[in-house]
């Protein structure tokens, strides 16, 4: 789960990760999250790094602090579809883009998208 | 006192040569520090300067606002880039005298990371392998509940895989609250554990400042950074 | 903390000298029972041995004092103890305390060797005794415990002395002009030391001997001497700490 680059800074690394287990269901919401000392010893990074990152997503309210209980998921799960939606519209759009700057038409995009997906489903 | 370590225009010299030059700083308390810098660069002289083993020639360095002296002892725990226990001993009795003379050692948990690596307390330093003995030596260091942790190449000259050990038992025990400052060249394996870092360069500091900061303004690692302001 | 040293300064070095010690009573126990039965063969190889065995006694002694010193708080064990909360007097304090200790014992061990060999043998004790008492009395007018207790503090002033001349000579020998040379250097140091010591103790000598009432007037010289040379051996011992203390902690230079 944790693989860290050492040219970004790894406070946003681990936002970005810990996002990606929120919209991809790892982390439910309403669920408890591990503590700041857990996660960074699991990490293997610098617990103010991590403190630095879990704040960051209280901001942006991915998580919310009550108090002395801890830190939990949000339940807002109409934000977490809008982010689940945005990540993999991101995705696809670079994606997308590098292959039609190298000449791919949408139809033929479309028809890889597609041929790929019921591949895999019958795989 | 916000500042565990202070450094007040602090010169060392060593005959003629200088190997720190007015160097001042505040290290803040809860922070993980890396003190990087070329052989020859005063980073071990910083070092020995904190734990009271040198004396300054001009200036002065405070721990938690005190000179280094007996006190100030009490809160550090230094980790030596070489084996400083007597060989002759065994593990146990190691364990004893630290338990003795540190009040802020903990036996429990000595013995509960000594176990982890199935090292024998009663096993005489002299029959283990290099690796191992470096490794007893950092988790005596670790198990005191201090507050300021000096490591000095603490994984120097060693596996990979002892590497990620050592790390890891230097984050999960440290004290909270508590600052470490670690020297070390083998700077990819551990740069995401640092909160700051300081680049020392021929007794001067070259650089200063938050990891973070620097790889969102640099866009680079520490590492590379590091090879950029040292080029040959 | 200064107990605490103690405590490991002793464990250290006891795994040394109590097996000697050890060795020497059996030896002396065997011996006696050799002269019991007039084994002459025994006796002279067993007197030989345990002869042998006190001149080990001081050598092993004297090598200790230095390595104790050395390997503890010069090598790279003295980045440990320099480390500890304690400060430079209580580990001199430390090790020359246990080295006196050991002295002392190796004194007693010696008395003790000497009653058992002598034990229940057909020499008048209580007459020997007196005989030297009085001899004692002669040539010291009188005073007799006075100049037995100048002797017992002679004795230690001397074992203190020597044994910071040598903490003195490794401390100067690991100053940083000779940081390649430690040993070399301490055992230079040493030397030195040592005939600058004696040419100062000859100058006095010769110096307040020139002072010296005549003997008829004097009628305790013999106490004022002792005094005298009591009084130079501390402020030797005295030098010779403060020496070592001040190089420690302000010019310690470990590899």
């Amino acid at each position: 789960m944790w693989n860290f680059h050492n040219n970004t800074p790894i406070y946003l690394q681990i936002v970005d990760e810990i996002k990606m287990q929120i919209i991809s269901g790892n982390w439910k919401p309403g669920e408890k999250i591990a503590s700041v000392r857990e996660i960074a010893q699991e990490a293997g990074v610098n617990p103010n790094t991590v403190q630095r990152a879990l704040s960051e997503l209280e901001r942006h309210e991915l998580l919310f602090a009550q108090r002395t209980n801890g830190r939990f998921v949000t339940e807002d799960a109409e934000m977490i579809k809008n982010i689940r939606r945005e990540v993999a519209t991101q995705k696809m759009k670079e994606t997308l883009e590098a292959l039609l700057q190298m000449g791919y038409t949408p139809k033929e995009l479309e028809e890889i998208v597609s041929v790929y997906l019921e591949d895999r489903e019958s795989a | 006192m916000q500042s565990i370590v202070e450094f007040d225009n602090l010169t060392k010299e060593f005959g003629k040569k200088k190997a720190l030059d007015q160097i001042s700083l505040q290290i803040p308390k809860g922070r993980i520090i890396g003190l990087l810098g070329p052989n020859g660069s005063g980073k071990t002289t910083m070092m020995k300067l904190m734990n009271g083993l040198i004396q300054p020639s001009e200036g002065e360095v405070r721990i938690d606002g005190i000179k280094p002296g007996t006190e100030s002892k009490k809160i550090v725990s230094y980790l030596p880039e070489k084996t400083y226990l007597n060989e002759w001993m065994k593990v146990r009795d190691i364990i004893s005298f630290f338990g003795d003379f540190y009040a802020d050692f903990d036996h429990y948990k000595c013995r509960e990371l000594l176990k982890d690596l199935n090292i024998d307390i009663n096993d005489k330093l002299k029959t283990m392998s290099k690796g191992t003995k470096e490794k007893v030596q950092l988790i005596l260091v670790m198990s005191r509940k201090a507050q300021l942790y000096l490591l000095d190449e603490p994984i120097g000259g060693v596996d990979p895989a002892a590497r990620d050990y050592i790390l890891k038992t230097i984050l999960s025990n440290y004290n909270e609250g508590a600052s470490i400052i670690l020297s070390t060249h083998l700077i990819g394996d551990v740069e995401k554990i640092f909160d700051d870092v300081i680049f020392l360069s021929y007794g001067t500091i070259a650089l200063n400042g938050s990891v973070d900061e620097i790889r969102e303004e640099k866009g680079k690692s520490i590492d590379e950074l590091f090879r950029e302001v040292f080029k040959c | 903390m200064l107990g605490k040293l103690l405590k490991y300064e002793l464990k250290a070095t006891a795994r040394t000298f109590l097996p000697l010690y050890g060795a020497i009573i059996i030896l002396a126990l065997v011996n006696k029972a050799f002269l019991s039965f007039e084994f002459e063969y025994g006796m002279l190889i067993g007197f030989l041995t345990l002869f042998g065995l006190f001149i080990a006694l001081v050598v092993v002694t004297l090598v200790l004092t230095v390595t104790r010193f050395y390997k503890n708080l010069l090598s790279s064990e003295g980045y440990l103890m320099f480390t500890l909360p304690v400060n430079a007097d209580q580990l001199i304090w430390s090790k020359l305390l246990v080295t006196l200790l050991w002295m002392a014992a190796s004194c007693a061990i010696g008395v003790v060797t000497f009653v058992v060999l002598l034990w229940q043998t057909s020499i008048p004790w209580q007459d020997v005794l007196n005989a030297v008492k009085e001899v004692f009395q002669a040539a010291v007018e009188g005073n007799y415990m006075g100049v037995i207790i100048q002797f017992m503090v002679a004795f230690l002033l001397s074992a203190l002395g020597s044994i910071l001349m040598i903490y003195a000579s490794l401390a100067i020998g690991q100053l940083p002009p000779f940081s390649n040379n430690r040993v070399a250097a301490a055992v230079v140091a040493f030397i030195l030391i040592n005939i600058a010591v004696n040419i100062l103790e000859l100058i006095l000598v010769f110096g307040l001997g020139m002072t010296i009432d005549t003997p008829a007037i004097n009628s305790n010289l013999g106490m004022r001497i002792l005094t005298g040379a009591n009084i130079l051996s501390f402020i030797e011992a005295v030098a010779f700490y403060f020496a070592t203390r001040i190089i420690l902690k302000k010019h310690l230079n470990l590899a």
